[in-house]
């Protein structure tokens, strides 16, 4: 070898790498992704922005009172999988959801917004497409989203699917609904949750701990009851009201033990699940609302905004790189915060639309900043409408059927607690701007024999119809197909006998101020001196009559009960002309829908 | 996601380990080389020596080779040296530009940048859409199809059952899109590369896209309207006609007081309210506007900076609707007014989604500050009305386009492939509101007013010029450039109450002891009506079983719509002996689809009132507004222009513009040449 040949050697090497080096980088265009691109400010969003979104499984826990939970001080080991997630994250003792069932509930969070905003307070009524969902953002946000849920209140009918790519639907207390096999199907989809890299949003449903509280026998056994899940409906739907009660110690507690149960074994199954997802996931377990125990009368749930009814689960447990420290946080919480929270976490922007607040502050050493927390239910199977805020360790309620305004002290609910007039004030002004901002028709029926009533809106849908003192075996209402007629049956009894009962019916139109046609029959019997319209007890000129936004508005604030003696049917047209109108969404139900609605018990 | 906006690297996008590489393979290279001439120097040297004219030859090799490949380096695709593997093309959409007034300019050496695109590219007018309305025009745009297939034909449209008209730029009812079709942004080669598009038209809620899109025409104001100016004043006097809110501002010696009307919808109570406070200066030259515990310094006679205002609402109030505004003081010896220009959405914080991605709203802010959202920003209502000078609507013109232009120099640089797409709104409505300006014809052209403005168009169009020359220079000679308007301009000099012709000519019919009708069809006799108008350009049969209370017969509706077409292309204007209607076309396109397109010549154009289904006394009469030209007439009177900077990219039609551009692309990516 000679210098000459080391020397071209030498060169042609050269000369070979940067040729290598030239073809790799003509061929592989795209940057690598270290340091060879920087993203425009602009692009980024936030100035905390993580590098990388994190994984979210959010978990709705159907029904869980907290105080039936260990984490949250239950005495029975009923959650010890949730207890695992809880001690690893963030637990909010005092967490209150803004309804105490299940549709307005969720859709309460999905949105962050109180359901008389969102317009989802009652089964007829579907989410408005000008809203937004969590799913939406985060999908927006280039999240693949997914939801595996069972129920019927959980249904894409109301609008619950908006924003997931995925979508599916297990129908409640069947097997395939069952927890087990709802957690299959989560780690069946988390085995591949995106095509691409993209980081997921995961939304679970778990129902087990909803009555019936039905469970397999291995878990009834280990938790001591002899209810299955018939004998559990039919205990506790017997003893539903005030009006009937569970009076035998052994028989509540053998209740609660079968209500135990089922929180059992969803957390059980549940537990399958944190196995597999990794530290870095963002991990929210909420529940909806919680469950009544004869606390004040009540069993079930949906009727009251008493504590046991409202009070909810919220456990988030951060990725394990945010480095939170586990945390228990006192300050009162709601799950309109839920939403907001998850998007911080994710270094997402919040949507003006949120109503709720990010909580992380609350474990970051800052403060969330007092304020009150709403709840309200427009239950329709018991006949109540109430309002309530929470604050300061004093809760208010308004009944608009009982025309009455509660005040409670904290936390056992004494009624009627004595508070300084300020701070009464303090609670009652934002209910009275709340029931006046509503549109709605009130009738009443007064006297004994027989009050036919069939209201007809030829230009709107009914959204809402509340019946309130309806006896189920004698009174009758009925809506038709077309959700735009009822025929409202009732026996209220002359007033002052016994058995006598103020009937009334809340009605609300899509469009609240569209015209309906009212006819009324008392004992067979169209009596134009019966019918007393408006403040001024005005009598139609014929039946059926016309009424609309002419006849002189009454105040929506009802502020007595109701004890006009004359017989006969009171119309009333509710609105504030200082409040806008609120128009809902209505859709009709589809057979399935209805289908399992009833099978659920929620339409008779 | 195409990526888009990127840095330029300084280290030519190599990361530290290929640097290290190379500077390790260099190093060893000189310590091989330097080993090479110790060990074997003076034999090399020989070698040299003997062999130099190979080792010259060798080196000089080496170096082309090197320089070659360097060469090639540095010319590879990045994100501002877009190479022949990343075809892009750049549409800069002025509305409204007129070939004619283009062809006059460029002949007066007032557009120079259009001169070189037209020389050494490609020039024409570009074929419209019937009827040439910038809805249905741009729907016809995206789409590539005509209105019968994609449902766009008028900029008001309406519910066959109630005859309620309502506007067709947004579906409010169920936030999706007005138009269907294939839009643009899905062709193959579009979809691939990727799709940017600043204020796009008739895109609201925005779609899903490979890129980015800002929404633009469609995006409706806090109040649920394109646009009502709220003008607070002390003057007791009405304001006849205005459509506006005008509204009292109460003194109290120099502090001045009212309530900023907040989200609305129509039929419902209308009283959410800000209080704002305004104290004057005691010399009365300067104003402080306080809203929400934020002062705002005003000068009489200037706009503004922008103003916020956060409007609660919901059942505990805990609903936030955040708006944007400027205003606008005028103080005079008798009257303070405070001109309000529309509410409009938060980019920052917005109910509803501006753009896709939804954060790209907010993202732009602090790219380029705030920025309009409403999807008609001019105020030409309020001038019309008599509340905002001209002065203030250009200086209003001007600030908006700026906007339009930094957004489009602020993506340029970034834009590495596919489509970006840049709308300006004012050529239109600087055109619509000063074309009384160029039009010796018009009433008000000899007003004081309009001759100091009368340059306003022909400055316009120099304006554009300018962003177009900016857009090039940016483009440097990589990709394609397209400059389109949807359609041109005429005179707008007399109004056709076409409702009215249609009762004097047996069409359409009014209640008993009617003669006139007020907006929205109040007083037709649907029982003896065959036809109506409501829109600019669209008559409707009243159809048995497609219109509520239809009469003809569907058996008849051929026969009928052509009569009534011969009707009114025979109808003549009393008043001027003139015939309006140069031509009617069929429609076809279903329910909701209009049976007659009616075609005015240069110089008339349907009436305000006709748009809202009113039926006046008069057939006709003189416009005295200041909106003094349009383009709602007959579409072969008023094309629109196409500029490209390469002739292969070439459309006769606005609905061929966006096959011609993706098929371009596509052409590029397989490395075809023209």
């Amino acid at each position: 070898m000679n210098g000459r040949s080391v020397v071209v050697g030498i060169v042609a090497l050269g000369v070979l790498g940067l040729a290598i080096l030239v073809w790799w980088m003509r061929t592989h265009p795209e940057p690598l992704p270290i340091a060879s691109l920087t993203p425009a400010p602009s692009m980024t969003g936030l100035a905390t922005q993580p590098a990388k979104k994190p994984n979210i499984v959010l978990i709705s826990i159907d029904a869980v009172r907290p105080d039936h939970l260990s984490c949250y001080g239950y005495a029975k080991p009923t959650s010890p999988n949730i207890d695992r997630v809880a001690a690893a994250g963030v637990l909010f003792q005092q967490c209150r959801s803004q309804a105490p069932w299940t549709l307005p509930s969720h859709m309460s969070l999905f949105t962050s917004m109180l359901p008389t905003d969102n317009g989802v307070d009652n089964l007829n009524k579907v989410l408005a497409p000008e809203l937004t969902t969590l799913a939406q953002v985060l999908r927006d946000e280039g999240y693949e989203t997914a939801a595996i849920v069972n129920n019927g209140q959980m249904r894409a009918h109301w609008g619950f699917d908006r924003g997931f790519n995925s979508w599916r639907e297990f129908e409640a207390d069947t097997p395939p609904g069952a927890c087990d096999q709802l957690t299959d199907r989560a780690m069946e989809w988390l085995k591949a949750p995106s095509k691409n890299g993209e980081p997921y949003f995961l939304f679970l449903h778990y129902y087990d701990a909803h009555d019936p509280y039905k469970s397999p026998p291995a878990w009834r056994e280990k938790f001591h009851t002899t209810l299955d899940e018939r004998g559990a409906r039919d205990l506790a739907f017997a003893n539903r009201t005030p009006e009937h009660n569970i009076t035998d110690p052994a028989a509540l507690e053998n209740l609660k033990s079968a209500y135990d149960a089922g929180i059992a074994w969803m957390d059980h199954e549940l537990g399958r699940l944190f196995e597999t997802l990794p530290p870095d996931t963002l991990i929210v377990i909420f529940s909806d609302h919680g469950e009544c125990f004869e606390e004040h009368g009540w069993t079930l749930h949906g009727a009251t905004l008493d504590e046991p009814d409202i009070r909810t689960a919220l456990i988030v447990r951060p990725p394990a790189s945010s480095n939170v420290k586990p945390a228990r946080i006192e300050t009162p919480v709601m799950l309109m915060d839920a939403a907001p929270t998850v998007l911080a976490l994710a270094g997402v922007r919040s949507h003006p639309q949120f109503q709720g607040v990010d909580l992380s502050p609350a474990w970051r050493g800052g403060k969330i900043a007092p304020r009150l927390i709403p709840s309200e239910t427009k239950a329709v199977l018991e006949g109540r409408y109430l309002l309530g805020v929470t604050a300061g360790g004093v809760k208010a309620v308004y009944s608009l059927f009982d025309g009455r305004f509660e005040l409670r002290k904290l936390p056992d609910e004494d009624r009627d607690a004595s508070a300084s007039d300020h701070a009464a004030e303090a609670l009652f002004a934002p209910l009275r701007q709340w029931v006046r901002g509503e549109r709605f028709w009130t009738f009443r029926a007064v006297g004994k024999g027989d009050h036919e009533m069939v209201l007809h809106s030829p230009d709107s849908p009914l959204a809402m119809f509340i019946p309130a003192g309806l006896d189920e075996e004698r009174d009758n209402l009925e809506v038709s197909p077309d959700g735009r007629t009822i025929t409202w049956h009732v026996y209220p009894g002359a007033p002052g006998t016994p058995g006598a009962k103020r009937k009334m019916l809340l009605v609300q139109t899509a469009n609240p101020d569209a015209a309906i046609e009212v006819d009324y029959k008392h004992d067979g019997e169209r009596g134009l001196g019966e019918v007393h319209m408006g403040d001024a007890a005005a009598h139609p000129g014929a039946l059926p009559v016309k009424l609309d936004t002419t006849l002189a508005p009454s105040d929506p604030l009802i502020l007595a009960p109701f004890d006009e003696s004359r017989p006969g049917l009171y119309i009333k047209r509710h609105a504030d002309p200082r409040h806008a109108a609120r128009a809902s969404r209505v859709a009709p139900m589809d057979d399935e829908t209805l289908r399992q609605l009833r099978s659920l018990g929620y339409i008779q | 996601m195409v990526t888009t906006l990127m840095y330029v690297d300084p280290t030519g996008g190599l990361p530290p380990p290929v640097w290290g590489m190379m500077l390790a393979a260099l190093l060893g290279g000189l310590a091989a080389l330097g080993t090479a001439i110790r060990l074997w120097g003076a034999r090399l040297f020989a070698a040299l020596r003997t062999h130099a004219v190979r080792f010259v030859v060798v080196l000089l090799v080496t170096l082309v080779a090197g320089s070659i490949m360097g060469f090639l380096w540095f010319r590879r695709p990045t994100s501002t040296n877009t190479g022949a593997t990343s075809p892009r093309v750049l549409v800069l959409a002025f509305d409204g530009l007129d070939p004619q007034l283009v062809e006059r300019y460029l002949a007066d050496g007032r557009l120079p940048n259009f001169a070189r695109l037209k020389s050494h590219g490609l020039y024409h007018p570009l074929a419209t859409s019937e009827p040439p309305q910038s809805p249905v025009a741009w729907s016809t745009f995206i789409t590539g199809e005509p209105p019968a297939s994609h449902g766009v034909f008028d900029f008001v449209k309406r519910d066959p059952k109630t005859y309620l008209p309502d506007l067709s730029i947004a579906d409010r009812r169920n936030m999706t899109l007005p138009w269907t079709g294939t839009p643009i942004w899905e062709r193959p080669a579009v979809a691939r590369l990727g799709f940017v598009a600043h204020r796009l038209p008739m895109v609201f809620p925005p779609p899903k896209v490979n890129g980015r899109v800002l929404a633009g025409m469609g995006v409706w104001d806090m109040r649920g309207t394109e646009g009502t100016y709220i003008y607070f004043t002390t003057a007791s006097e009405k304001i006849p006609g205005a459509r506006g809110m005008v509204m009292p501002l109460t003194a109290d010696g120099r502090m001045l007081r009212g309530g900023l009307p907040g989200p609305y919808r129509a039929g419902e109570a209308d009283t959410l309210r800000e209080p704002f406070e305004l104290e004057l200066s005691p010399d009365r030259a300067a104003a402080t506007l306080r809203l929400q515990d934020v002062s705002y310094p005003l000068t009489p006679g200037r706009w503004s900076d922008w103003v916020s205002v956060e409007f609660r609402m919901g059942a505990l109030a805990l609903q936030k609707a955040k708006g944007i505004t400027r205003v606008l003081l005028t103080v005079d010896d008798k009257n303070i007014s405070l001109y309000v220009s529309p509410l409009q959405f938060d980019p920052r914080a917005s109910m509803y989604p501006l753009s896709h991605p939804r954060s790209w709203s907010a993202d732009l802010v602090d790219a380029i500050g705030l920025y309009a959202t409403r999807g008609m920003p001019f105020d030409t209502q309020a001038v019309n009305d008599g509340v905002l000078s001209d002065d203030a609507f250009l200086t209003q013109v001007e600030a908006i386009t700026d906007e339009s232009e930094r957004m489009l120099m602020h993506d340029l640089p970034g834009f590495s492939s596919g489509v970006l797409f840049s709308y300006f709104l004012g050529s239109d409505v600087v055109q619509h509101m000063f074309w009384r300006g160029i039009d010796p014809e018009s009433p008000l052209y000899g007003d004081a007013e309009t001759r100091r403005h009368a340059d306003a168009i022909p400055r316009y169009y120099e304006r554009c010029d300018a962003i177009l020359g900016r857009a090039v220079a940016a483009m440097n000679n990589r990709g394609a450039v397209v400059v389109i308007s949807d359609h041109g301009f005429a005179p707008f000099r007399r109004s056709a109450h076409l409702n009215a012709i249609l009762r004097d000519t047996g069409w359409l019919a009014l209640k008993e002891g009617k003669s006139t009708s007020g907006e929205l069809m109040a007083d037709v006799d649907w029982s003896k009506t065959r036809a109506y108008a409501v829109g600019l350009n669209a008559v409707y049969l009243n159809l048995a079983g497609r219109e509520q209370h239809g009469i003809v017969k569907a058996s008849d509706a051929a026969s009928q719509a052509d009569a009534l077409a011969d009707a009114l292309e025979q109808w003549t204007d009393p008043e001027t002996n003139a015939r309006p209607i140069v031509r009617v076309h069929r429609q076809a396109g279903g329910a909701l689809a209009p049976d007659l397109i009616v075609g005015y010549v240069r110089g008339y154009r349907a009436s305000w009132e006709t748009a809202l289904g009113a039926v006046p006394e008069k057939t006709s009469e003189s416009n005295t507004k200041k909106w003094s030209g349009d383009h709602c007439i007959e579409a072969t009177e008023v094309p629109g222009v196409f500029f490209s900077s390469d002739k292969s990219l070439d459309a006769a039609s606005l609905a061929n513009v966006g096959a011609a551009i993706d098929h371009y692309l596509a052409k590029r990516m397989t490395g075809d040449r023209p």
